[in-house]
């Protein structure tokens, strides 16, 4: 019998589709059968979305400011007067009434997603950033779209770890992973973005995460590559060689920049803080009074509107005099307070680079007034200044290396980066102990990890609990003949024994002696000794280390790393208590004796 | 994730069920992808089309300003072009010719330093920064950065641009009192360019302006044997043998000119002065000494005749002269009323003194008495007498 042609037709059509899916079905489960395999296609996956995203962001706060202030740097008065007003007022309105978590930070908002959410990002959370945030800085706020690209690389990547039904932990992990695709895309540095995920918002090297986080962020930059060119931020004019005598100008940079950096947190700290003073109402008007300032500062300035990287770029080739950076400086450190104060969402990592900027080339402008012999370019000056202000108002040091060395490819600044970063960021550490990132967060009441806080805890070792053992160890190569008298004449309940070959043992003393007596006196301590190996702890490790290698041992040798036969001290359960009660250190939760 | 690997059929299924959803997703993903990427790619073409007309236009502007004599509307123009075009070469180029015209030197080196180290044999760019050198007086710099424009890639008309930017290094040095550096470098271009008349000729009045007039005759004589009739040549090579008090020589090339058609009023002017000189040239090296003598008596007499006209006082009694003529007066005096060749034949010494008297005379009388062409010839020779 044979049947109708079109019937056939059909079936064969349909095969087709179902084998097709039959294919795609393997392949798909070939991918997925293992989690680990799986977590980095998808973080491939996540990049490039997030890198999509990122160039559509771009594109959307260019074209705002291209319609709304013209394409003159300096824009007429009158829209300088009315754009940002409004646009603020739009602003506070569509945040206020659909989107209230749009308000502060992406970073803090990401974290929040980490440590509090599980990884939940909501997907109206990636649309409404995208919309304030471009509308914000196409209007001239003074705000960067890094921040609010980490944030939508961090919501994309979590709509699509809930869309694949990922586990609670790695649902953590991925919106960090989303996250640094997206800043690698926005800054076109996967390097940085990587290390400022793994340092802010992570807070742990682990392998894990480590290849998703750089996975996410290369396929990323590749696809805004792809769009918009491989061109870096900036084009950096050339170094020259570096005078010795210049590191001390570099130093004083880091100075200057970590007083700058103290003075910017502390302005945006406290405006944020009594602004959320005011009554619930005024928050409509916040971000429009905020505007208005701006767009008067930018009647003046108008270098101080929106993100600034070309006027970065401009610094760097010696564009201004440096009275003029110096009062952009302060300018942009105002802008950027009001603006990011009042609620309007949008970054604060393009302000901090731009008053870096503004603030090496003043100080490099100023130096080369004084000592042209040994001052270089301005331009480099204004590149180690925005890793400056990086380190010092961020609060991220490594980044703030990678970063620099990353727009400018050039290695030749490294000893001026490291001197001048590490001086800012250590003043700021002095002066201002609580990083932004976590005073907002804790002005928003939210008490999220503070992974700057943990690095810099003095933490507790085995050497700080351990105390001298009451007996030397026994060796087990010796016959029970010659280590007879120790065993009897010890007081102690527990005896530690040393076998060359097989490691440290503990045996009950009257186990040992009762063992003792059945057997001849030439018998080696090795024969009758428990064949259990325990765990050793070193001096340096952790305090909660022998916690974790206890188990039910009253305690544990601490022995030399170079000659593990040498018995350095015990430690028990109790003096881990006793050291933490010592140094007033949180308490922990300890196991009781089983 | 659900527990997989169990026995239990229903454990079982999920998982099976689970990773077909994944591979749903997974594949909705990679289809969304498609529409993704061709919005995206729209959205930034028109964006980058959009950019290149801003540009464009703000370019436009830059340049008008530019030509206008508005550097500082000019730069601002090219500032909000580079916002929109920012690794446009071109436009930092014309940027940085703005700054420099504004004289914001620092700006305008630093843009083309970065752009040079990205394209280290552009000549613009090397051109430019050679004007900024020069500008500020680093002689050494402009130097290097002018051969590395001279001998850089030009985007057009590179043997004119070439040759141009040599003509403003010789300019740059000889108004930096380093004649012999513009002497080498004319020598040099006119060596690079041997077939090329105009160049050449560029280089011999270079080097005339350099004082090196014989190398300068060389070159208009290299021109002229390229092209006999070349008007520019003769005219120099003239100048150049006038210069030089080879006046016959001088003579001969102003008359091939105007042949040549020539013919304005300054080269026959010119023409008359070297037949004038060479026909009284009494350091002619052909002379012989009757000749010479009679030479001398032609030139005292034509100054006796000026002197005459002009300055009768110094053919009066010296002690009755004004202060002035006093000199003069007694130098005449020392001489015999009537000059002849028979008293030089007595009195030999007589001819330098009636000639250096004569000189003497012709630099003293005053410029508003105007003489003849032979007054005139010998104030030349006065000249060429006063260096030799």
């Amino acid at each position: 019998m044979t049947e109708p042609a079109d019937k056939v037709a059909v079936e064969a059509r349909y095969g087709r589709a179902a084998n097709l899916w039959v294919g795609i079905k393997r392949f798909g489960g070939a991918l997925t059968a293992r989690e680990d395999r799986f977590f980095l296609l998808l973080a491939v996956m996540i990049g490039v979305f997030s890198g999509l995203s990122v160039v559509c962001f771009r594109m959307a706060y260019e074209w705002v400011r291209l319609w709304l202030l013209t394409s003159a740097e300096a824009p007429p008065k009158v829209r300088l007067l009315l754009v940002p007003a409004l646009a603020g007022l739009l602003i506070a309105i569509f945040v206020k009434r659909f989107y209230p978590g749009l308000r502060g930070s992406g970073v803090n908002q990401t974290k929040t997603a980490v440590y509090i959410s599980d990884g939940d990002i909501p997907f109206n959370t990636v649309w409404g950033k995208f919309l304030s945030a471009g509308l914000a800085i196409g209007a001239g706020f003074s705000l960067g779209p890094e921040d609010p690209s980490l944030q939508i690389g961090a919501g994309i990547a979590s709509v699509i770890g809930r869309k694949l039904r990922l586990s609670r932990e790695n649902l953590r992990l991925i919106a960090p992973v989303g996250a640094a695709a997206g800043l690698a895309a926005a800054f076109n540095a996967p390097i940085a973005a990587v290390i400022f995920v793994i340092e802010e918002v992570v807070g742990k090297w682990s392998s894990g995460i480590l290849g998703a986080v750089i996975l996410s962020a290369v396929s990323s930059v590749v696809v805004m590559r792809g769009f918009l060119g491989p061109e870096p931020l900036f084009s950096i004019p050339p170094v020259g060689p570096l005078h010795p005598v210049e590191l001390l100008g570099y130093a004083a940079l880091g100075l200057i920049g970590g007083g700058v950096s103290l003075l910017f947190v502390k302005v945006i700290v406290s405006l944020r803080s009594w602004l959320r003073t005011l009554p619930d109402w005024t928050q409509y008007i916040q971000p429009a009074i905020a505007g208005l300032l701006v767009g008067v500062i930018g009647i003046w300035l108008p270098q101080v509107l929106g993100a600034g990287y070309d006027v970065m770029d401009q610094t760097m080739h010696g564009r201004f005099v440096w009275q003029l950076l110096a009062v952009l400086a302060l300018a942009k450190v105002i802008a950027t307070s009001l603006s990011f104060s009042s609620g309007t969402p949008g970054g604060m990592f393009a302000p901090a680079l731009f008053v870096g900027a503004m603030v090496g080339g003043a100080v490099g402008g100023l130096e080369h007034h004084f000592f042209p012999a040994v001052t270089g370019g301005i331009g480099v000056y204004a590149l180690v200044g925005m890793g400056t202000l990086f380190a010092g108002f961020l609060r991220a040091p490594m980044t703030s290396v990678f970063m620099v060395l990353e727009v400018s490819g050039n290695y030749s600044i490294i000893l001026p980066v490291m001197i001048s970063n590490t001086i800012a960021y250590l003043i700021s550490l002095k002066y201002q102990p609580v990083p932004i990132f976590d005073q907002l967060s804790r002005q928003d009441g939210l008490e999220l990890p503070s992974l700057e806080e943990e690095r810099e805890e003095e933490s507790l070792h085995v050497e700080d609990a351990m105390h001298p053992p009451a007996a030397p160890a026994l060796r087990a190569e010796k016959t029970i003949e010659q280590v007879r008298s120790d065993i009897e004449k010890s007081q102690q309940e527990w005896l530690l024994i040393y076998d060359r070959t097989r490691g440290w043992r503990l045996a009950r003393r009257a186990e040992l002696l009762e063992k003792a007596a059945k057997v001849p006196a030439n018998t080696r301590l090795a024969d009758i000794i428990p064949k259990e190996q325990i765990p050793i702890v070193h001096a340096d490790n952790s305090i909660d280390l022998p916690l974790r290698k206890l188990g039910d041992r009253p305690f544990l040798p601490v022995v030399h790393r170079a000659h593990p036969e040498r018995l350095i001290g015990i430690v028990s359960r109790e003096d881990v208590l006793r050291a933490y009660a010592r140094t007033g250190v949180e308490e922990v939760a300890i196991p009781g004796p089983s | 994730m659900p527990a997989g690997g169990g026995p239990c059929p229903r454990c079982a299924a999920d998982l099976v069920s689970w990773r077909a959803s994944r591979t749903l997703v997974l594949t909705l993903c990679a289809l969304l992808l498609v529409p993704m990427f061709t919005t995206t790619g729209v959205i930034v073409r028109l964006f980058h089309d959009k950019q290149a007309k801003i540009a464009v236009n703000w370019e436009r502007a830059g340049n008008i300003n530019l030509q206008g004599g508005r550097a500082q509307t000019a730069i601002e123009d090219f500032h909000n072009a580079l916002l929109y075009s920012p690794s446009s070469s071109k436009l930092q180029l014309e940027l940085a010719e703005a700054l420099t015209a504004q004289g914001q030197l620092a700006e305008s080196e630093n843009y083309l330093f970065n752009l040079r180290a990205s394209d280290p044999d552009n000549a613009l760019i090397n051109l430019q920064l050679a004007r900024i050198s020069a500008r500020e007086g680093d002689v050494n710099a402009a130097v290097t950065f002018y051969h590395d424009a001279a001998f850089g890639e030009w985007p057009s008309d590179t043997h004119a641009s070439q040759i141009a930017a040599r003509e403003e290094l010789i300019e740059f040095l000889l108004k930096n009192n380093r004649g012999d550096q513009a002497r080498a470098e004319a020598l040099s271009m006119a060596a690079d360019n041997p077939a090329d008349p105009g160049v050449i000729n560029e280089a011999a009045a270079y080097l005339v302006e350099s004082g090196d007039t014989a190398n300068a005759l060389d070159q208009y004589q290299h021109v002229l044997r390229l092209e006999p009739n070349n008007v520019t040549a003769l005219i120099g090579a003239g100048n150049t043998a006038f210069a030089a008090y080879e006046f016959s020589q001088a003579d001969r090339y102003y008359s091939r000119a105007i042949v040549r058609g020539a013919k304005t009023p300054d080269i026959e002017a010119d023409r008359d002065l070297a037949a004038a000189a060479a026909e009284l040239d009494p350091f002619d090296a052909r002379l012989d000494g009757r000749e010479r003598q009679q030479r001398i008596l032609q030139i005292f007499s034509a100054a006796q005749q000026r002197a005459q006209a002009c300055m009768p006082a110094v053919l009066t009694n010296a002690a009755t002269a004004p202060d002035d003529a006093k000199a003069l007066a007694a130098a005449r005096a020392a001489l015999p009323a009537k000059l002849t060749l028979s008293v030089f034949n007595v009195h030999p010494e007589y001819a330098d003194q009636a000639l250096n008297w004569a000189f003497d005379l012709e630099k003293a009388v005053p410029s508003q008495c105007e003489g003849t062409l032979a007054d005139r010839a010998i104030q030349v020779l006065a000249e060429e007498n006063k260096e030799s």
